[in-house]
C-alpha cells in the first residue's frame, strides 16, 4: 500500500536502542521524549522476554515539546543515579526529542559533570530507521568507548589465543550463550557487545537486584581495542550503522561482516573466517570435536527430514538479514522461500544480492517484498504464491490465521508463547533444533488433520 | 492492622522518601501516603511523573486509541505518526468482542493502522499522507467509521487532522471519520486520552441514530472494556433480570451502540475514572441520570443489580434480580467455604489503572485477605478521596490543555427521565445519583496509598511487606516473580478471566487459592546449597 500500514513489520530505533544497552553491564536507559515510548518498549520486550526491563523517560509535556528538553533530560539522569547508581547511562531519543531538534551531544559535556556515569547517546527517530537500525547505532556509539592498544600493554602477554570482538547482531539471549560457548571452547578470548544473555534471560533473584546483572562491562568494551579482529554479523543492517567500523576508526583492529550464522552454509562460513584468522594472526583454532558432529548430526537430519518438506513453500518475514538467512536455511532443507517480507527499506542491489544468495540454493527468485507489511503479505499468500508454511516473528499469527497456514516462530518478537528468549537459532545446535521444529509443525498438521492418526512415520 | 505495624508504615515511607532528591522526595510524598484514622486524608494524583521515575503510565494517545475505541470492532483506528506508537498498540489489550453480534460482522480490532511516517512528511507535513490512508482503508474495508489518531510529532508540526477528516468525511458520504488529537506528550497519563475519546465520541457519535435496543428497562454500561470475557458476564446477567443493554462504553461494542446510547434510560458506570465524562455530558444533553455501580465482586454485583432495579422502581423487576441474586449467591458462597480457610488473613497489594485498585478489593475480602498497599496508574484525586473533593482540585497546566465541551440541553432529544421530584424522593429513600466515595474509605488504617507508583517504590515495598499476592500489569510481573511473590495481572488477566459477576468471583476466587499457595516457590532453594533464603538484603549497586 501507499499511504497507509496495515499490520506492520517493523518497531521504531528507540526500541533497538534500549535492547543494545541491556547488553552493558550496570546500565540504565533513558529515552529522551515523551513518557508513553518508553512504557510501549518496556512492555513490548516484557512480553517477549519475560523479564523486568527498565527504561526511564525525560517526560515531556507540552512546554517541554516546545522549548526544549534540556531540563527535563539533566532532572531524569539525576534521579536515575540517585536511586540505581548505574556506571553507563544510555540515552535516546524519541520522535518528539528529533522533530523538535533536540540534540543531546550539546549536553554531553553538562553530563561529562556526573560522578562515576559514563554516557552513551544516539538518535533515533522512527521516521528514519526501524528498531534493527536503532540497535545498530546504539551498539556503534557504544563502541566509540574503545581504547587503541598501545604495543606492549599484558594484552600482548597472553600470546597464542585470538582475541576476537563479536558484534552479534539482534539475537537470542540463548544465541549469545550458545556463541560464547563456542568461542571459549575454541580457546579465542572474545568480547561481546552487546551481551544480554543473562540480563534478558536470568535467572530467579536471591537478592533484589536494582540494576539485574550481566553484560558487557564498561572495561571490557575499552578493551575491544586489543582485539586481533571484530566480527560483525548482519550485512544489511552494517550498511547503515556500522559498529565494527566504528572500532577501526578508533582502534584500528580491522573487521569482518559476516551473514547470521544461521544454518549449515552460514555457519560453515562463520568457522571458516574464524580458523582462517586464527592461521592469520598465528593462533591455534581449531575446530571443536563436538561441533564436527553436530555438523555431522545436522546433515543427518537433512536428510531425514527432506523427504517430508522438500517441495514445500515458505513465506519469511522480518529483519532483512534475519530474513535472508532463514530463507537460505529453508532452501537448505529443500523448502522453497517463495516470498520474503521486511518492514526494512532495501535498495535494488541488495534486493538482487539477497535473490542471488538464494538462487545459489537451486531455488527460482523469490519475490521480496521491501518496505512491506502484512498486508501486503496477505495479498501475495491469497493470490500469486502458494505456500506451505511461515517462517517468522509472532506478529504474522493473523496472517498465519488467515491464511490457514502454519506459524513456526522465530526471531523477535515470540510474545504469544513461552521460550522466545531461549529460541536458540545460530550454529549447528540452532539449525538442528529449527530443523526439528520445522518438520514437526508440517508433521504434527499432517497428523492432525488424517483421520487415522498414525502412530508413526 | 495492628499498632505496630501502623508505626512501620511511617518508618518505611520515610525510608523509601529518604532516597529520592529532596525536590522529588516533596513531590512523592504527596503521592505516597499512609492511611490514617481521619476521614479528610488526602493525596495528590493525576501530577505529571518526575523525570527518570520509572512509571507504570503510558501516554494520552495509549489512553484514546487503546481503552475507549479499541475495543469497538467496526472501527478502523488509524494510528498517524512514526510506526512504533501504532505497532506498540497492535492487539495488546485482551478486550473481547462478538463480532457475529453485529449484522455486518465488521471486526478491525486485529488489525493495525498507521501512517508510518517518514523523514519528509515530517519536514514537509503529513496530511497528503493521512488523506491517502484513509481513502486506502475506506477502498479496501468500506468500514462504517474510521478514527484518526495523532501521535506527538504530528502535534508538532501542525497537521489539521480534523480538517483532513471533514474532508473526507464528506467526501465519503456513508463513512463517520474523526480525528483525536491525543499526542502523548498531552496530560499527565492515559487518563487524559480517556476524556479526549469521551469528548469526540460525544460530539461525532452519539445521537446519531435512533435505532438503540428497544426494552422496558434500557441501560448502557459505561466503563467495562470486556477483559477476558466480563462484559459477555455481565450481559447474561442483565439479560436474565430482564435488563436491555443498548450499548457498553466499550466492550463487545459497536459504533452504532453509540449512535443510538442515547436512548437508554440509566446509565451505570464501572470505571467511573475512564468514562464519567460521557455519562455528566449524556445527562446534560439527553436527561440520562447516572450511578456508579462495580460488578466486579459477589456482593458488590448483587447491590449494583439491586440498584439499577431500584431507578426502575419496578417492583417485577426487583423481583426478577432477586431471584437470580438468589441463584447465583447459592454457588458463591459453597466455593468461599471451600477456599476461605486457604486464603483468610493473607495480604495483597494492587496496583493498576484508574479503579481495579479498588474494585478488585472485594473479592480479596471475600475471601478474607486484606489489602495493605493499593494505588492506580493514572487515577485523579477523586478517585481515592470520591467526588466529594471535586471543588477543590486544582487545574493545573496538564489538565488545563484537555478541552472540556460545552454541552447544553438537546432542544428535541433532551428528556428528563424521571422529574425531579422522582430523583429527590428516590434519593431521600437513600438512592445515590452520580456517587464515588473512591478508595480511601475502604483502606484500612496504616495500609498505603501510593499514587502512580515507581519501579523502585514497588520493589522496596515487596521486599518489606512479602505480600501474598501482588497486581498490576505486565510491566511489573517479573520483577515481582523473581522476588518470589506471586502475581496476577489485573489489566490482562494472564490469559484468565471473566472474573465479573458471580461467576468471575468463582473463576477469582479459585485462581487466587492456586496461586497464593502454590508450591512453586518452596523449590527455590536447591537442597546441595547450604544457604537458599529468599528473602536477601538489599544491594544497591
Ligand atoms: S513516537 Fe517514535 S519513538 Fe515513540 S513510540 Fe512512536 S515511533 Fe517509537
Ligand atoms: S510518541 Fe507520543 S503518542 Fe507515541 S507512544 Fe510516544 S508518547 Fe505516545
Amino acid at each position: 500500500m501507499e499511504g497507509a500500514v496495515v499490520n506492520p513489520c517493523k518497531a521504531c530505533a528507540p526500541l533497538g536502542a534500549a535492547l543494545a544497552m541491556k547488553g552493558i553491564s550496570s546500565s540504565m536507559s533513558i529515552l529522551h521524549g515523551s513518557q508513553g515510548c518508553a512504557t510501549y518498549i518496556r512492555r513490548f520486550f516484557i512480553g517477549h522476554f519475560r523479564e523486568p526491563v527498565d527504561i526511564a523517560s525525560s517526560s515531556f509535556d507540552e512546554n517541554t515539546a516546545v522549548f526544549g528538553g534540556r531540563e527535563n533530560l539533566i532532572r531524569g539522569i539525576s534521579n536515575i543515579v540517585k536511586k540505581y547508581a548505574p556506571e553507563v547511562i544510555g540515552i535516546a531519543t524519541s520522535c518528539l526529542a528529533e522533530t523538535i531538534g533536540e540534540d543531546i551531544g550539546m549536553y554531553m559535556k553538562e553530563l561529562a559533570e556526573v560522578e562515576g556515569v559514563t554516557f552513551i547517546h544516539t538518535d533515533t527517530a522512527a521516521y528514519q530507521g526501524t528498531h534493527i537500525n536503532g540497535f545498530m547505532k546504539m551498539t556503534a556509539a557504544a563502541a566509540a568507548l574503545a581504547e587503541k592498544h598501545e604495543a606492549g600493554d599484558s594484552a600482548d602477554s597472553v600470546s597464542g589465543r585470538l582475541r576476537l570482538n563479536i558484534i552479534p547482531w539482534m539475537v537470542s539471549p540463548a544465541d549469545i550463550r550458545a556463541l560464547k560457548r563456542l568461542m571459549s571452547d575454541m580457546n579465542i578470548d572474545a568480547v561481546f557487545l552487546p551481551d544480554y544473555s543473562l540480563t534478558l534471560d536470568g535467572t530467579n533473584w536471591s537478592d533484589y537486584e536494582a540494576i539485574p546483572h550481566g553484560g558487557t562491562t564498561l572495561d571490557a568494551i575499552r578493551t575491544m581495542g586489543r582485539a586481533h579482529h571484530t566480527i560483525q554479523f548482519g550485512p544489511v543492517s552494517s550498511e547503515a550503522a556500522n559498529p565494527a567500523e566504528v572500532i577501526k576508526q578508533k582502534t584500528g583492529v580491522p573487521y569482518s561482516v559476516l551473514q547470521l550464522p544461521l544454518g549449515l552454509k552460514n555457519t560453515d562460513a562463520f568457522f571458516t573466517r574464524i580458523i582462517e584468522l586464527g592461521s592469520n594472526y598465528g593462533c591455534e583454532v581449531k575446530l571443536p570435536e563436538e561441533q564436527r558432529e553436530t555438523r555431522g548430526r545436522l546433515l543427518d537430519a537433512y536428510a531425514d527430514v527432506h523427504k517430508y518438506l522438500a517441495g514445500l513453500s515458505a513465506a519469511v518475514y522480518g529483519e532483512v538479514d534475519f530474513m535472508s538467512a532463514i530463507a537460505g536455511f529453508l532452501c537448505e532443507l529443500g523448502i522453497n522461500p517463495a516470498v520474503c517480507m521486511t518492514g526494512e527499506q532495501l535498495n535494488a542491489g541488495q534486493i538482487k544480492n539477497i535473490q542471488g544468495s538464494i538462487a545459489h540454493y537451486g531455488f527460482s527468485s523469490p519475490q521480496i517484498l521491501a518496505d512491506s507489511d502484512f498486508a501486503d503479505l496477505d495479498s501475495v499468500l491469497g493470490a500469486e504464491i502458494k505456500a506451505d508454511l511461515l517462517v517468522g516473528n509472532s506478529r504474522g499469527f493473523k496472517s498465519s490465521r488467515q491464511a490457514g497456514l502454519p506459524l513456526v516462530r522465530v526471531g523477535f518478537p515470540v510474545q504469544d508463547r513461552f521460550g522466545g528468549q531461549r529460541i536458540l537459532h545460530l550454529g549447528y545446535d540452532g539449525a538442528l533444533s529449527l530443523t526439528d521444529r520445522i518438520a514437526n509443525k508440517i508433521i504434527s498438521e499432517k497428523q492432525a488433520a488424517s483421520p487415522v492418526g498414525y502412530m508413526s512415520m | 492492622m495492628s499498632e505496630k505495624k501502623n508505626l512501620d508504615s511511617d518508618v518505611f515511607r520515610a525510608n523509601v522518601m529518604e532516597k529520592y532528591p529532596p525536590k522529588v522526595m516533596k513531590k512523592r510524598g504527596k503521592q505516597f501516603i499512609v492511611r490514617e484514622e481521619s476521614p479528610d486524608q488526602t493525596i495528590q494524583a493525576n501530577v505529571r511523573t518526575v523525570p527518570g521515575i520509572i512509571t507504570q503510565r503510558g501516554c494520552c494517545y495509549a489512553g484514546c486509541k487503546g481503552v475507549v475505541l479499541g475495543p469497538t470492532r467496526d472501527i478502523i483506528n488509524l494510528t498517524h505518526g512514526p510506526i512504533g506508537c501504532g505497532y506498540y498498540s497492535w492487539l495488546t489489550r485482551r478486550n473481547q468482542t462478538r463480532a457475529g453480534d453485529s449484522p455486518d460482522g465488521d471486526n478491525y480490532m486485529t488489525y493495525c493502522f498507521s501512517t508510518d511516517m517518514q523523514d519528509q512528511n515530517i519536514v514537509f507535513g503529513g496530511e497528503k499522507l493521512l488523506r491517502q490512508a484513509i481513502q486506502e482503508a475506506y477502498d479496501t474495508f468500506h468500514p462504517k467509521a474510521i478514527a484518526i489518531f495523532s501521535t506527538c510529532p504530528v502535534g508538532l508540526i501542525g497537521d489539521d487532522i480534523h480538517a483532513v477528516a471533514k474532508e473526507m468525511k464528506e467526501k465519503f458520504g456513508d463513512c463517520n471519520v474523526f480525528g483525536f488529537s491525543c499526542e502523548g506528550y498531552k496530560g499527565v497519563s492515559q487518563s487524559a486520552g480517556h476524556h479526549i475519546a469521551n469528548n469526540q465520541i460525544f460530539k461525532h457519535v452519539v445521537g446519531t441514530s435512533e435505532e438503540g435496543r428497544k426494552g422496558k428497562y434500557k441501560i448502557n454500561l459505561l466503563g467495562e472494556y470486556n477483559i477476558g470475557g466480563d462484559a459477555f458476564v455481565i450481559e447474561n446477567l442483565l439479560e436474565r433480570c430482564g435488563i436491555t443493554l443498548v450499548a457498553t462504553y466499550s466492550g463487545n461494542s459497536s459504533i452504532d451502540h453509540f449512535a443510538a446510547s442515547h436512548t437508554a434510560d440509566l446509565n451505570a458506570i464501572m470505571c467511573y475514572r475512564s468514562i464519567n465524562y460521557v455519562a455528566e455530558m449524556m445527562e446534560t444533553k439527553y436527561g440520562i441520570p447516572w450511578v456508579k455501580i462495580n460488578f466486579i465482586g459477589a456482593k458488590a454485583t448483587a447491590k449494583s443489580l439491586r440498584k439499577i432495579a431500584e431507578y426502575f422502581e419496578d417492583p417485577e423487576l426487583m423481583k426478577r434480580v432477586e431471584e437470580v441474586i438468589e441463584e447465583e449467591m447459592a454457588g458463591v458462597e459453597s466455593v468461599i467455604e471451600e477456599i476461605r480457610p486457604r486464603t483468610e488473613g493473607k495480604t495483597s497489594m494492587m496496583f493498576v489503572g484508574g479503579s481495579r485498585a479498588h474494585h478488585y478489593q472485594e473479592l480479596f475480602r471475600e475471601l478474607g485477605m486484606t489489602t495493605i498497599a493499593a494505588g492506580y496508574e493514572f487515577g485523579h484525586r477523586d478517585d481515592y478521596e470520591g467526588r466529594r473533593v471535586l471543588p477543590t482540585i486544582k487545574v493545573d497546566a496538564d489538565s488545563r490543555n484537555i478541552e472540556e465541551l460545552k454541552v447544553e440541553a438537546d432542544p428535541e432529544k433532551f428528556n428528563p427521565r424521571k422529574t425531579e421530584e422522582q430523583m429527590a424522593a428516590l434519593q431521600a429513600k437513600g438512592y445515590e445519583f452520580k456517587d464515588y466515595e473512591g478508595m480511601l474509605p475502604d483502606m484500612e488504617k496504616g495500609s498505603f496509598m501510593i499514587d502512580d507508583i515507581s519501579h523502585f517504590e514497588m520493589e522496596k515495598l515487596i521486599e518489606e511487606y512479602r505480600p501474598s499476592i501482588f497486581c498490576a500489569g505486565i510491566k511489573e510481573k517479573y520483577s515481582v516473580q523473581k522476588m518470589g511473590v506471586p502475581m496476577k495481572q489485573l489489566h490482562s488477566y494472564d490469559y484468565g478471566g471473566p472474573f465479573a459477576g458471580f461467576a468471575g468471583a468463582i473463576n477469582w476466587y479459585r485462581e487466587i487459592d492456586r496461586a497464593v499457595n502454590s508450591k512453586v516457590w518452596k523449590l527455590i532453594g536447591a537442597p546441595w546449597e547450604k544457604s537458599n533464603t529468599l528473602h536477601g538484603s538489599f544491594v544497591n549497586k
